[in-house]
């Protein structure tokens, strides 16, 4: 069942239960929301994806982020305003204190005209650049290994793992939170047979056709589990899984 | 007597019994169990008295009862004799002789233990003459310091569960009506009408739904939750057993912050004994109505007084909030129909069922109907809690029932509601008391805390502290928040140590109002109230600072220096031997000095001078 | 395992044993309890309790450390917490803290290394008429003055140390 709702004054379709972030822009709108990942649940953490709406009946508009506002008939959002500039280059202010250099935040401050920081950046980070967005841990939860905790509330959360071990011992090294993390915060380092990621030194495991990294064995043992295939099958890389596949087809009286 | 009542009829059998019981023996000697009173060794007290009584024979003819908060705190350990009310302050176990000697077997008062009035000197002996109490219309109060919080036989004769039984003849409709007439807005803060609140969960889809009490009480400087669940839990119970009934819940929860065993003690007490008695569990008082209480704790952190933090809380998770798009009476508790309220919401309840919505509309002004209980703290003659109508003025709390400023100095603001409060300057004491006004004046009624500053509090220094306060209870998900109460924290910091500028006023007028337009919950858009508030009524101090690197109210340690009048010192030499730093100098009975560099601003010296000889600039 | 390990673990399941449902919504609860038999939440007993409800150890972690009231440091024998409520802040509070942590030796939230004394801050217990109010061992003082803070301090300091 699909909502029609109005952005910048003009009428967008979109499927019921998207949020509003997600019509803007499949509406072609670019609203910064570093927090965001569709496959996980929304926490609005970063507070950049403001947005002005108004509910249909109503006379008086709202400021509110838009990744966790779902869409309804009706609904007239603006994506660009001054109040919203103004409050989105503060708020970048204070993620440029936790994360100076972060592409992703140089970029969004070219856009918006900021030029000087404001606040001196942060010095006791347990982990330097975090914005504590908790898409890691999002992202390792609804992946079902939930081997990171935001540990402690406040100005001193951080993101590590448990009793405050050197090591994440649920870690199967899959390298998730590492993609999803907007500021490329979390390191992870590869050699030819290990991986080494949130303390952890994990073996990998290598195509048995063309020897590129697949993925840790931990990882793969941890998807099989779960998928009821057996781990040979996962010793393939998507590469050669798909000549392999083409080849067959190809090759007559199979 | 104990045994589960049958239906209504028995439950007004037993509270007949129990009244006569009671009015066969009025004479009571009723010691102050609250928090504050047992601090300065009330529970000695009230062993001496117990023996003093039992060593003249009288244990038949004097009931010993230890019971909830009397709101007079200041002037703990309190005893009062019934039935004639004679209130005893400052009682000590050494005073408990004379006291049954010769008070309450030859009807003569003890002087001394008296309530002196701080501003004419007179004694009083009559706890309803006192002018702390006398300005009061104490109803939720009322029986904290009369009952036993432990007994139930206390709250049975004193018409506890009536209402309860009441509201069984009338039905959920209509108590439902009742509670909606009645004007009743939450008293825990967002002063949400309650019987509206009520409605919809009742008409939410479903049929498991939950009623709460919210007794995170996290305010610093409100302590009437406290009170209420330690001195009465019942009536608590009460309220929330008729809520259950209107709403059709049949399992409710009191969530309790953790810094408050005392209270958990007293309810857990009182919920056991109340399903002993039939009030709780299947088939209340014989009727289709099964409900019980949980009573959970918290871990200890402020932002669970937020109703959805405090439900990630109750279902074991962090105490974060979500955005409430659908509302918690539709969505609450594991995604069921849930009903929170604040304690004192729910105290007002069963007084409400027995009364009627019109005696309660009477009471207190339009829009705001009832009373509601401050917490009237700080710099403040009579300290303790307050129960007024709404509407008194801020002028008459604070020197009508607070009798004014101690020694002499000028009353300089009211800090309201909280850490999402503000504070209000001299002329604005006229402000009637209530939901609406305040909020016009730029602070807010909250809980219900009121905490007096006179000339030596510096309003920066206060707006620095509730940044701190709040940026520590920040659960940390947003950044405005987290980041910028942090910030805001900071920059008051710069202006209270002496590198302020304007520009660091100008910053931080900008930050806030981010703080307030994007945070998630009410944490966050109302933590800025305390500096907004205070640099709109005091701004001519924040420029001091700034301007002048000068603190006025001679608090902030950075603009103050600690020196030694010669004129007034006689040389006596304690505050040499005192000092931490070593940084006092001087020869016995010669007029001491400071040495500026060496001297660390901590106070010790004006705290143990006897000739007032220490000044502060 | 040592013999003070197996005691552990055993009354760490007596106490988990008082929630049969295992539904992770008691985890609040559960951390109380154990705090309460452990003095503060020790690394096993939180494992334990991920186990039992069928949690991540990284999820009761998280949640055990959001809470100002859950400990998972040791303790010290003593404990002396000054209440930073509004209306002891303006009665003098913030002095006393410092003081406090100047004759203590640790900062606020800390513990002295002989595990002697805690010292922590708390904002208001709700006793405010009584302000500026320290506590000692969960037991209340009021109207605390510098000289008989320190006092007191000395005297808890002084308790551990031979004659």
């Amino acid at each position: 069942m699909d909502v029609e709702l109005i952005i910048d004054e003009e009428p967008v379709t979109a499927p019921d239960g998207a949020s509003v972030l997600e019509a803007a822009r499949r509406a072609g709108r670019d609203i910064p929301a570093l927090c965001h990942h569709e496959a996980v649940p929304a926490i609005a953490s970063c507070r950049l994806c403001l947005v002005e709406l108004r509910r249909p009946g109503r006379d008086w508009t709202q400021l509110t982020t838009a990744c966790d506002y779902p869409v309804s008939a009706g609904l007239e959002v603006v994506t660009d305003s001054p109040q919203i500039r103004k409050h989105r280059a503060m708020n970048l202010q204070l993620l440029l204190r936790r994360a100076p250099d972060a592409p992703v935040l140089r970029r969004l401050a070219a856009r918006l005209d900021v030029k000087e920081p404001l606040f001196a950046p942060v010095t006791d980070a347990t982990l330097q650049d975090c914005i504590l967005c908790e898409l890691c841990v999002r992202v390792c939860s609804t992946l079902g290994y939930n081997a990171l905790a935001a540990i402690g509330r406040g100005g001193h959360k951080h993101i590590g793992p448990p009793f405050g071990q050197a090591a994440a011992l649920d870690c199967v090294g899959c390298g998730s939170c590492r993609e999803a993390c907007p500021t490329e915060c979390i390191a992870m380092e590869d050699t030819a047979t290990t991986r080494t990621i949130w303390g952890r030194t994990l073996e990998l495991l290598a195509c048995e056709r063309c020897g590129r990294t697949i993925t840790t064995k931990a990882h793969a043992a941890a998807m099989a589990a779960e998928t009821d295939l057996p781990v040979k099958s996962s010793e393939l890389c998507e590469v050669c899984k798909a000549r392999i596949t083409s080849e067959r087809l190809a090759s007559p009286g199979r | 007597m104990s045994g589960r009542l049958a239906d209504p009829r028995a439950l007004s059998r037993q509270r007949e019994a129990l009244a006569a019981a009671r009015e066969a023996r009025p004479r009571v000697v009723a010691v102050c169990g609250g928090t504050g009173c047992r601090a300065q060794g009330a529970m000695k007290v009230f062993e001496a008295l117990r023996a003093e009584v039992g060593a003249h024979g009288a244990d038949h003819t004097v009931g010993m009862r230890a019971t909830g908060c009397h709101g007079f705190c200041e002037r703990g350990p309190l005893v009062k004799l019934l039935p004639e009310g004679i209130l005893y302050q400052h009682v000590q176990i050494t005073d408990a002789a004379e006291i049954v000697e010769r008070t309450l077997l030859r009807g003569e008062l003890v002087e001394r233990l008296l309530y002196e009035d701080p501003v004419t000197g007179e004694r009083y002996h009559r706890e309803d003459d006192i002018a702390f109490y006398r300005h009061q219309q104490r109803i939720v109060l009322r029986d904290t310091g009369q009952l036993d919080p432990t007994s139930i036989d206390d709250y049975v004769a004193a018409g506890g569960y009536s209402a309860l039984a009441r509201a069984l003849e009338m039905g959920p409709e209509a108590v439902l009506e009742e509670v909606k007439r009645s004007g009743l807005r939450g008293r825990g803060g967002a002063g949400f009408p309650a019987g509206r609140k009520w409605e919809a969960c009742r008409n939410a889809p479903g049929d498991l739904k939950y009623v709460v009490c919210n007794a995170d009480e996290g305010d610093p400087g409100a302590f009437m939750d406290r009170s209420i669940l330690e001195g009465n839990p019942h009536c608590v119970i009460e309220g929330m057993a008729i809520g259950a009934l209107a709403m059709e819940a049949r399992e409710g929860y009191v969530y309790v912050r953790q810094e408050y065993p005392l209270a958990v003690e007293h309810l857990t007490v009182a919920l056991e004994q109340a399903r002993e008695r039939g009030l709780l569990g299947d088939a209340i008082l014989g009727s289709g109505l099964s409900f019980d209480i949980h009573v959970s704790r918290g871990g200890g952190a402020f932002v669970c007084g937020e109703a959805s933090a405090m439900m990630a809380s109750l279902e074991g998770r962090r105490g974060v909030p979500h955005r409430r798009l659908i509302h918690l009476s539709e969505h609450g508790l594991w995604g069921r129909p849930t009903n929170v309220n604040n304690v004192e919401s729910w105290a007002n309840i069963p007084h409400i069922l027995l009364n009627g919505a019109e005696w309660f509309r009477a009471i207190g002004a339009e829009g705001s109907t009832g009373t509601k209980i401050f917490s009237l703290v700080g710099m403040v003659n009579n300290t303790g809690l307050v129960e007024a109508p709404m509407g008194m003025t801020l002028r008459q709390i604070i020197f009508d029932v607070g009798e004014g400023i101690p020694d002499g100095k000028a009353f300089k603001a009211v800090q309201t509601g909280g850490p999402s409060g503000g504070c209000l300057p001299a002329d604005k004491l006229d402000v009637p008391v209530d939901f609406d006004t305040l909020v016009a004046e730029g602070s807010m009624m909250g809980s219900g805390g009121m905490i007096v500053m006179d000339e030596e509090t510096c309003m920066v220094d206060v707006a620095k502290y509730f940044l701190r306060f709040l940026a520590s209870e920040s659960c940390g998900n947003c950044t405005s928040c987290r980041d910028g109460l942090t910030c805001l924290h900071d920059l008051l910091g710069d202006v209270t140590e002496g590198r302020g500028t304007r520009e660091t006023i100008a910053l931080i007028e900008e930050l806030a109002e981010t703080v307030q337009a994007t945070s998630l919950c009410a944490l966050g858009t109302s933590a800025v109230n305390p500096v907004l508030s205070t640099l709109h009524y005091f701004r001519e101090e924040y420029l001091a600072h700034v301007d002048d690197k000068r603190c006025p109210a001679g608090v902030c340690k950075a603009l103050i220096g600690f020196s030694i009048d010669a004129e007034r010192c006689n040389g006596c030499t304690l505050c040499a031997v005192r000092c931490p730093q070593d940084a006092v100098a001087g020869e016995k009975k010669q007029p001491h000095t400071i040495t500026q560099e060496l001297c660390i601003k901590c106070g010790i010296c004006k705290d143990v001078c006897n000739r007032d000889a220490v000044l502060v600039q | 395992m040592s013999e003070t390990q197996t005691t552990d673990t055993s009354r760490v399941a007596v106490i988990l044993a008082r929630y049969p449902r295992r539904d992770p919504g008691d985890l609040v609860n559960i951390l109380h309890d154990l705090q309460a038999e452990l003095r503060y939440l020790t690394e096993p007993a939180m494992q334990d309790a991920a186990s039992y409800l069928g949690l991540s150890p990284a999820q009761v972690y998280g949640v055990a450390t959001f809470y100002h009231g859950f400990h998972t440091e040791p303790r010290g024998e003593h404990t002396c917490t000054v209440c930073m409520g509004t209306a002891c802040h303006v009665r003098g509070a913030p002095r006393l803290l410092e003081q406090l942590e100047r004759d203590a030796g640790v900062p606020a939230g800390g513990t002295t290394p002989d595990l002697s004394l805690t010292v922590e801050e708390v904002s208001c217990v709700g006793a405010c008429a009584l302000g500026p109010l320290v506590l000692v061992d969960g037991e209340y003082h009021g109207h605390m003055t510098g000289e008989r803070l320190s006092r007191l301090v000395n005297e808890l300091l002084d308790e551990e140390r031979p004659a």
